[in-house]
């Protein structure tokens, strides 16, 4: 079936509510998007759409850009020498602009969560369109040892502090190898905190791991400015267009020699990681040495080993254990087993109502660990007769997430844990089933916002926080200014709304504490519709 | 001395004879004779059929001077590496995968060693377009003009990527004369259908819209889209040349082609490469391929005009479930603004064969048999476990062969439907069977390079040149002399052979005949029997020409 134009328009404006959702509020400036009219392409009007691409920084015009907007086909230009751009004819309607330059943040529709979708509408009086584009920013280098001599072909990372669903996290965005005289150059990066690091390096003629031998160039992994954790790591900001120098010095470090057996598993497929407690990877060599054993040389610590192999059915096993390695450490032992956490369900349903309820809300784990993927429950068995588990997710911590339909979750326990307010701690061989209580008697929230400042193009965004632990809900206002938020357990709430904020980490309480001062608080009943008022907090008002 | 790549190694006690020879040397850098100091160097005890078990590594430090000792060292021969700031790592007067050894013993004087170490050179460049941005993610081709077999050619010697300021870097190369070939596509190149003629109500949309289907055509520094205009850019030791390009896009075109009409009873997979040749090499070009027409037609987009090489594999399902080759084709096709022209189809010749031993106890254990064209292309096959060798397909024209075999090495091929000469097979397009029988027949030559005043010479060329050596290139067998002039030559094949030694030709056309025409004449004919105990003799010196 061939979906009609304003069928698509509204998939695109349930898309751009998704995409607001995630990331931070646009700072282009364009014509506002007004009253919304579906382009209408079997009319047989025609508008030209004019404008100009520039840099936000300067003003300079940017020429040869690509300008696309989507109807019914892809129409692209490129803007000429001033930076102006025209399409000859285009339906009248409110439509999605994509603007792409090397070396400047891309305004490309909805295609990734990077760049913002920019609103047109073309018409009769349309305004020509200025768009201000930000140029990316740069970061280069040179890395030395402590005597100012460079360090050759050493790897170079660079991570983002960037927040994800309301936690503030560090994204590993970019690596590279440092070439023969320790240079290093990372471009297109958008304005941000970033962490540098280097290392580990490692070069020596001799048998890495002939005992005794005293390593003859070492260098740890190092962080900018001098750190050797990434959990005491310091960020630097990259504003828009800055092309900053860093300089690393690495430190040489001290290495130890491990040697690991892991038992339980199919041997081709077992491997081993050398991590810290920041959960950097510290190998500087491995081998594989006998059926089941491992050597490694490591930086010297405390060191995580996390094992894991299959067991030649499909399933996979793990297994770890935690050493002091500041000196050599010798034949650790692995058991490698298998993981499963049963999920149980129990239903209250408190309206009585006759609800349909094919599938009850299928779990995910988020983790609170830098190394691992989040994880979604599986159902195995037959209709009627369903069984849900996590299988084969990594030992770690995670945070255990339910979505809320008609029916919510009014407890989340493993044992005594709360689940609700504490992380899952999954151990290989742990097989503690998780329980839920579901409810159906949810309440709704109408947020009506104000105080907006209506010049600004930024997104309007509500968070509401549960009293007492338990994950925030997110909305990005769309136009008019209210927010509905549906399924919310019975409960005290804090609800906020902001507007101008990037990356605002909403998810930890000592960020959301300075702003409790602006909050309402609003307590909502069984299957309550409630409506409250929030007050937009504005961070150019603050 | 033959390099090997071996582990560093475990340390195993070697029974210690008389510990009481020394080696003394200084590492200077081989651009201007200034003293490195900070060096690893190391030594590792040179057996000649030592197991690399068995082998001894000791490590020093050089000092401000350069300098450096291993003390109390047992006779023998130590290959010497040294490892510093800003050079390779590299073995003691090392050219091509050979070095000189450092004889210890009585009467030779291993307390004066300057270790030359070969500065190398880089080429930095920056690839834009022709509105200054940078081409990001283009794929630059370094050849390097040098000895392949026999000939003097531009052989591919690395591949890179820009990076998102368009700049790439090729480091630590050595001397010589070097080509740069892009392929890359612009940062907005799209490919965008034609509108749909079906339709009555054709949206007017396109007037004065910009054509995104442009790519840029195979460019050679310093801005030649021909490869005989392209520039080569010359390094001596320790230069660091700059070599920036500029890309111009133009239209691009695409290829279709049918697909054979297909058996509905035979699940069967089609792949494509488009490849085109760059100074004799095939390579890769990542064009965009798409099936179109309920998967009869293939398309091939977003090409530059000119020739390409369309190579079409077709894969059935093996009775075993591992996927085969079926068949294969070329075509060579001419691509311009008049659309795409199809000069020529090649279809691949089928080989089948066997592996027999003559000589060797026990089964034949898995071997792989090569065949290597002279453009640089290789074909394998295997044995299977009843010795027949895995069904392949050959392109037709002339290919050495040759064996991996943990048994032994190539005593004979023969073959039907194709023309065996020396260790050279010509197939044409007939089905071709192949007997291949494996002894272990070989032999070693050792023995001690000359001066012209009988003393012995280190760091010589020592080459054995098979007769007819067009069809033997792959059995010429090479060494380096070591510091004592002394040299081994391993797996020598039973024939006839002049051997000779070279004095500075480590950067000459080696297997040439042309070349070595004029150096046969003063070398030694040596006739190897099969089974030969190893054979001894010594070499005079000539200096290259």
């Amino acid at each position: 079936m061939r979906s009609s134009p304003s069928v698509l328009f509204l998939k695109a404006i349930f898309l751009a509510l998704l995409f607001f959702s995630r990331i931070s509020p646009a700072q282009i400036q364009t014509i506002g998007p007004g009253p919304i009219r579906y382009p209408n392409a079997s009319s047989t009007e025609r508008y030209p759409l004019t404008g100009v691409v520039v840099d936000a920084a300067t003003g300079e015009p940017i020429r040869h850009a690509l300008v696309q907007v989507s109807i019914e086909k892809m129409h692209s230009v490129f803007t000429g020498d001033q930076g102006q751009f025209e399409f000859p004819k285009l339906p009248a309607g409110t439509m999605v602009l994509s603007i792409v330059k090397p070396g400047y943040a891309n305004v490309r529709g909805f295609s990734s969560r990077a760049m913002r979708p920019l609103m047109v509408t073309v018409g009769p009086n349309a305004q020509p369109v200025i768009v201000k584009l930000p140029r990316q920013a740069e970061v280069f280098g040179t890395i030395t040892d402590s005597n100012g001599n460079t360090i050759e072909n050493v790897s170079v990372r660079l991570m983002r502090v960037q927040v994800e669903e309301g936690v503030r996290k560090r994204v590993q965005i970019n690596q590279s190898q440092a070439d023969e005289e320790g240079n290093y150059h990372f471009y297109d990066l958008v304005d941000g905190d970033y962490i540098l690091s280097a290392g580990p390096s490692w070069r020596d003629l001799n048998d890495p791991f002939a005992p005794g031998v005293v390593p003859f160039e070492y260098y740890a992994q190092t962080f900018f400015p001098a750190a050797t954790d990434v959990a005491t790591a310091a960020t630097f900001h990259l504003a828009s267009g800055k092309n900053q120098q860093i300089d690393l010095s690495l430190s040489t470090g001290r290495t130890s020699i491990v040697t690991v057996s892991v038992a339980g598993g199919n041997p081709q497929s077992t491997t081993v990681n050398f991590l810290n407690a920041s959960g950097q990877d510290v190998t500087v060599l491995q081998r594989h040495v006998t059926r089941e054993g491992f050597i490694a040389r490591v930086a010297a610590g405390p060191v995580l080993i996390k094992a894991r192999g299959n067991d030649g059915q499909g399933g996979m096993l793990y297994g770890e254990t935690t050493i002091d390695a500041s000196s050599d450490v010798k034949d650790v032992h692995i058991q490698l087993d298998h993981i499963q956490i049963p999920i149980t369900y129990e239903y209250q349903n408190v309206t009585g109502a006759q609800v349909p309820l094919l599938q009850p809300p299928q779990l995910r784990l988020i983790s609170l660990d830098p190394v691992h993927p989040d994880a979604w429950a599986q159902t195995t068995g037959t209709p009627g007769n369903w069984n849900y588990s996590f299988t084969n997710i990594e030992p770690g911590r995670y945070r255990v997430e339910v979505p809320s339909n008609d029916w919510f979750a009014d407890a989340i326990t493993s044992g005594n844990v709360n689940l609700k307010t504490d992380p899952l701690v999954v151990t290989p061989g742990n097989s503690q089933p998780i329980e839920v209580t579901l409810r159906n008697d949810s309440a709704q929230l109408m947020i009506k916002v104000e105080g907006a400042d209506p010049a600004s193009q930024s997104q309007i965004m509500t968070v509401v926080v549960p009293e007492g632990g338990g994950r925030p809900r997110q909305n990005t206002v769309y136009s008019p200014n209210q927010s509905p938020v549906l399924s919310l357990p019975p409960g005290h709430y804090t609800v906020y709304a902001f507007q101008d904020f990037d990356d605002l980490a909403f998810a930890d309480p000592e960020v959301m504490k300075d702003f409790a001062r602006f909050a309402q608080t609003v307590e909502l009943q069984s299957k309550q519709r409630a409506e409250v008022t929030a007050h937009v907090i504005r961070k150019s008002a603050q | 001395m033959k390099l090997r790549s071996v582990p560093l190694v475990f340390m195993l006690a070697i029974a210690a004879v008389a510990q009481n020879y020394r080696i003394v040397g200084t590492v200077v850098n081989g651009a201007n004779d200034s003293p490195v100091p900070k060096c690893q160097l190391a030594i590792r005890t040179e057996g000649p059929e030592a197991p690399p078990r068995a082998m001894k590594t000791f490590t020093t430090t050089s000092d401000s001077g350069g300098h450096f000792v291993f003390d109390d060292l047992a006779g023998g021969k130590y290959s010497l590496t040294a490892r510093c700031n800003h050079f390779n790592a590299q073995a003691l007067d090392e050219h091509d995968g050979f070095s000189s050894a450092v004889a210890v013993g009585p009467e030779k004087d291993t307390t004066n060693i300057v270790f030359r170490l070969a500065p190398s050179a880089s080429i930095t460049g920056r690839i834009q377009d022709e509105f200054g941005d940078p081409v990001i993610d283009a794929g630059v081709l370094l050849f390097r003009r040098g000895t392949s077999l026999g000939a003097k050619r531009a052989l591919l010697r690395s591949r890179a990527n820009t990076d998102h300021g368009g700049f790439y870097h090729f480091y630590r190369l050595p001397p010589g004369e070097y080509l740069i070939a892009i392929i890359a596509h612009p940062w907005y190149s799209q490919y965008q259908p034609p509108p749909d003629f079906s339709r009555e109500d054709v949206p007017d949309f396109d007037v004065g819209e910009a054509d995104l289907n442009l790519t840029f055509p195979v460019t050679y520094y310093s801005g030649a889209t021909d490869s005989a205009s392209a520039q080569p850019i010359k390094l001596q030791p320790g230069d660091r040349a700059t070599a920036d390009i500029l890309l111009s896009a133009q239209p691009a075109y695409e290829i279709r082609f049918p697909r054979p009409e297909a058996d509905e009873s035979v699940r069967r997979t089609t792949m494509h490469e488009v490849q085109t040749s760059i100074f004799g090499a095939p390579v890769d070009v990542h064009s965009m391929v798409n099936t179109m027409n309920n998967g009869r037609v293939d398309v091939v987009r977003g090409l530059a005009p000119g020739d390409y090489i369309m190579q079409t594999r077709n894969f059935m399902p093996a009775p075993n479930g591992a996927s085969n080759t079926a068949d294969e084709s070329r075509q060579i096709v001419k691509v311009s603004n008049a659309g795409a022209e199809l000069k020529q189809t090649t279809p691949s010749t089928p080989v089948t064969g066997s592996v027999e031993l003559d000589g060797i106890r026990g089964a034949l254990r898995q071997t792989t048999i090569r065949f290597q064209k002279a453009d640089g292309t290789v074909v394998d096959t295997r044995t299977t476990a009843n010795g027949a060798l895995e069904p392949f397909h050959l392109f037709p024209g002339v290919y050495e062969y040759s064996a991996f075999s943990q048994q032994g090495v190539i005593k004979s091929l023969e073959a039907a439907n194709a023309k065996v000469i020396g260790r050279t097979i010509e197939v044409a397009d007939k089905p071709v069977t192949l007997k291949v029988t494996l002894a272990d027949f070989a032999t070693k030559i050792t023995g001690t390079v000359l001066s012209t005043e009988g003393k012995p010479f280190p760091g010589a060329m020592v080459i054995l040149v098979p007769d007819d050596i067009e069809h033997n290139l792959n059995i010429i067998r090479r060494d380096q002399s070591d510091t004592d002039g002394t040299f081994t030559l391993r797996v020598v094949m039973p024939g006839k052979y002049r051997l000779i030694a070279l004095q500075d030709a480590w950067d000459s056309a080696w297997s040439d005949s042309n070349f070595l025409a004029p150096y046969l004449p003063s070398g030694i004919t040596i006739e190897v029997p099969p089974n030969s105990p190893p054979i001894k003799t010594d070499v005079k010196v000539q200096r290259a020409r």
